[in-house]
């Protein structure tokens, strides 16, 4: 993977982006957890939050990702949850873009925030 | 490390690509009339013609506003794939939304932070438009060395 470091204030920005991403995972997890009639749907998101942890992992210059937050956001119905953590997720991603000074970690962060966006786009209640 | 940026240099990849998103969006348009296309795609088929000319339009003016000549469209673009059938067309749209969602990612990247956000919203437009027409859900979209 090729992933630009973040360094100066940008490193803040990633770290708390890096944060928010782990939380995003934790709470796709819960979901899978408490719906797991849903749980092949929730799969690709679950991937594709792994691969953005990864990626601000690697932009940090971190070995490995700093333990994930472990109390997940309550049980909520399915059909609206997913939107909702997704939205919020483009949202900050791409306020994140915005802030920092690198273009490279722009795109990155700009490409993440599209990710999301696409599944506010295509996630349909079962 | 200051960062240096360059907004025309985004806007001008940015506006090459809306130009040919056009073209291809025309060709898709003629074609599809003649193959009893459901009325869902061909909508989207117009609703996105529409969508590539307004950004075409928006980054021409952008361009001009920073003092540069935009770049102008070419007369014609190959195409990866002969638009024969609807399958095919849609998987030309897919292709050409791809493309656009690469370009936006570069540009994100030369961009400065106050243009940058602009560039950043339509790389995410075309990322949802890729994956209308059956891009599959992308962790990275625009960004393939990731």
């Amino acid at each position: 993977m090729v992933a630009t470091a973040a360094t100066g204030s940008d490193r803040d920005i990633v770290v708390a982006a890096l944060t928010s991403e782990q939380a995003t995972l934790a709470s796709y997890a819960a979901l899978s957890r408490t719906h797991p009639a849903a749980r092949k749907r929730i799969a690709p998101l679950i991937g594709v939050q792994r691969q953005h942890v990864a990626a601000l992992a690697a932009a940090l210059q971190l070995d490995s990702p700093p333990p994930a937050p472990t109390a997940a956001e309550p049980v909520r119905p399915l059909g609206s949850a997913v939107p909702d953590l997704a939205r919020r997720a483009a949202r900050d991603r791409l306020a994140d873009c915005r802030a920092v000074a690198s273009g490279s970690v722009a795109s990155t962060l700009a490409s993440m925030a599209a990710s999301h966006s696409v599944v506010v786009a295509e996630w349909t209640p079962a | 490390m200051t960062e240096t940026y360059d907004d025309v240099g985004a806007q001008q990849a940015c506006l090459a690509a809306e130009h040919a998103a056009v073209y291809v969006y025309g060709v898709i348009g003629g074609r599809i009339a003649g193959l009893r296309a459901p009325a869902d795609v061909v909508e989207r088929v117009d609703e996105s013609y529409e969508f590539h000319r307004g950004r075409r339009d928006f980054l021409d003016q952008a361009i001009r506003d920073l003092g540069a000549d935009p770049v102008a469209a070419e007369p014609a673009y190959a195409l990866p794939v002969t638009p024969a059938s609807l399958r095919q067309c849609q998987r030309l749209a897919r292709y050409v939304e791809n493309r656009c969602t690469q370009t936006y990612a570069y540009a994100v990247s030369l961009a400065s932070p106050q243009t940058r956000g602009r560039l950043a919203l339509d790389l995410a437009a075309t990322a949802v438009r890729a994956a209308a027409w059956g891009a599959r859900l992308d962790a990275f979209p625009g960004r393939p060395d990731l």
